[in-house]
C-alpha cells in the first residue's frame, strides 16, 4: 500500500475544528480514502484587534487506489 | 475516470457506440465545445440538442450531417435537455429547415416564454432584495435577451411534451425520459433502455458543475432538486455518460456523488461564514467565492455567483439550518 500526503489550508470564522472539517469535505469531493490529517499549524486571524477567524494547515494522508484500465 | 477522445485531434464527429454519434458545435465563449447528439433509429434519426443559433454552428452541423451521409429530412426528432442558448438556441431554424418533432419538458418552455419578453425589473428589483449595490433605477441593467442576444432563437410550442419517466419509442430506439430539475426547472437525461447509454445534457458534466441558481421567477430551492437529481440519476442503470460539455465516461454514480459532495462542502462554508452574524447571499458570496469578485468587469459572472449561493442558502433554510429576515427591503441569512 501507497499512500500519498497534501497540505492544505482550511479556515472557519467560528473555531478550529470548524475550520478542519471545512477543508477536509472541500477535499473529500475529489479525493477519496483520506484516512487523516495532522494539524501542522493553527492560526488567528485579526481584523481591528480582533480574532476574526481560524485558519488551519492540514497535512492529509490518503490511500493511492489505482483504477484498472479495461 | 476515462476520457477517451481527450488525446485525439478535434473532430466533428466521433461514433461513441453503435450508431450514436456525438457531434461537437463551437460556441462563442467558454464552455467553448458542445456535443450534441445524433442518434440512429432505424427509420430516422432523433437529435439531442442543438447548439446557439449562430451560423458556425449551424455550419458545423450541417457538415457533421454530411459526413455521415444523414439527409437533414431524416432527423425526425429533436430533443431538448434544457433550453439554454447553446442547447436548444437553434432549435427555431432547425425545425423549420429540417422539420421534425419537438420533444421539450413544459416547464423549459415556460423558461423560453419568460426569457423571450421579459425587461430588466425582475432582475434589478431581485438583486437588490439580496444585497447585491446597484442603483433603484440603473439606466444600462439588460433585460435577458440582452444577455443572450441572437445566439437564442429557440421554438416557442412543442409536439410533444415531456413527462418523467415516460419511454419514447423512437424507430427501434427506446428512450426514457428522466426529469432532472436544478441546473433548470425542467432539464432532462435521457436513458437508452437498450445500449444503456445515458444523456445528460448539462446535469452530470465529467469536469466542471454546472451552474445552479435562485432567480426573480424561481423556484426558491432549486439546490434541493438538483441534488435530488443526482440521487435520481445515481440509481439508473447505465454503461456510458454523454454530456453536453466534455468527453463521454463511465460510472455515472461516482460522479453524482461527487456533485453532491462539492455543494454540501460549499453549504458548509457558507454556514461558517455565518456564524460571524447575519448576511445577505451577496455578503456570502463576496467571502466564499472572492476570485469572481475581483474583476470588477464581470457582472455576469458576479451575479451568477450570487445566485448560485443564494440557492446553498435558500437549501439550507429549507433543511431548517437558517432563517431568513428581510431588513430594508434586503433578505438576511442567520444560523438558526
Amino acid at each position: 500500500m501507497v499512500e500519498k500526503i497534501i497540505d492544505l489550508t482550511g479556515t472557519s470564522t467560528t473555531s478550529i475544528e470548524d475550520a478542519v472539517s471545512i477543508a477536509i469535505a472541500r477535499a473529500s469531493v475529489t479525493i477519496s480514502g483520506i484516512k487523516d490529517a495532522v494539524v501542522t499549524e493553527t492560526r488567528a486571524l485579526v481584523e481591528d484587534g480582533r480574532v476574526t477567524g481560524w485558519k488551519v494547515t492540514l497535512r492529509v494522508t490518503f490511500e493511492i487506489k489505482d483504477r484498472l484500465h479495461e | 475516470m476515462t476520457q477517451p477522445g481527450d488525446e485525439e485531434q478535434p473532430a466533428k464527429t466521433r461514433e461513441v457506440a453503435r450508431g450514436v454519434f456525438e457531434v461537437f458545435l463551437p460556441l462563442p465563449s467558454k464552455p467553448t465545445i458542445i456535443n450534441v447528439w445524433l442518434i440512429d433509429c432505424g427509420d430516422g434519426w432523433a437529435l439531442v440538442d442543438t447548439g446557439v443559433a449562430r451560423e458556425e454552428s449551424r455550419a458545423a452541423f450541417a457538415g457533421a450531417l454530411a459526413a455521415l451521409g444523414v439527409a437533414p429530412a431524416d432527423v425526425t426528432h429533436l430533443l431538448a435537455t434544457h433550453h439554454h442558448p447553446d442547447h436548444f438556441g437553434a432549435s427555431r431554424a432547425y425545425r423549420d429547415e429540417i422539420g421534425g418533432r419537438i420533444h421539450i419538458h413544459p416547464a423549459e418552455l415556460e423558461r423560453i416564454a419568460y426569457t423571450l419578453n421579459a425587461g430588466p425589473d425582475d432582475m434589478v428589483r431581485h438583486s437588490r432584495r439580496n444585497g447585491i449595490p446597484i442603483p433603484t433605477q440603473p439606466t444600462d441593467a439588460p433585460k435577458p435577451m440582452d444577455v443572450w442576444a441572437a445566439t437564442f432563437q429557440p421554438v416557442t410550442e412543442a409536439d410533444h411534451l415531456l413527462t418523467d419517466g415516460e419511454v419514447l419509442q423512437i424507430g427501434r430506439r427506446r428512450l426514457q425520459v428522466i426529469w432532472t430539475p436544478g441546473h433548470t426547472p425542467g432539464h432532462c437525461c435521457f436513458l437508452d433502455l437498450d445500449d444503456r447509454l445515458l444523456f445528460v445534457g448539462d446535469h452530470l458534466l465529467p469536469r466542471i458543475t454546472p451552474h445552479v441558481g435562485v432567480y426573480a421567477t424561481g423556484p426558491e430551492n432549486p439546490l434541493g432538486d438538483f441534488l435530488a437529481s443526482q440521487e435520481k440519476v445515481a440509481r439508473l442503470d447505465a454503461r456510458l455518460v454523454c454530456p453536453a460539455h466534455g468527453g463521454v465516461y463511465e460510472d455515472h454514480r461516482h460522479r453524482a456523488r461527487q456533485l453532491i459532495r462539492h455543494h454540501e462542502a460549499r453549504a458548509a462554508e457558507m454556514k461558517d461564514v455565518l456564524r460571524a452574524g447575519p448576511a445577505s447571499a451577496y455578503d456570502v458570496a463576496r467571502r466564499v467565492f472572492r476570485w469572481v469578485f475581483e474583476n470588477p468587469n464581470d457582472r455576469f459572472q458576479a451575479g451568477a455567483a450570487v445566485m448560485e449561493t443564494l440557492a446553498h442558502l435558500e437549501m439550507l433554510r429549507a433543511r431548517g439550518e437558517l432563517r431568513r429576515d428581510e431588513r430594508d427591503a434586503v433578505l438576511f441569512y442567520e444560523v438558526r
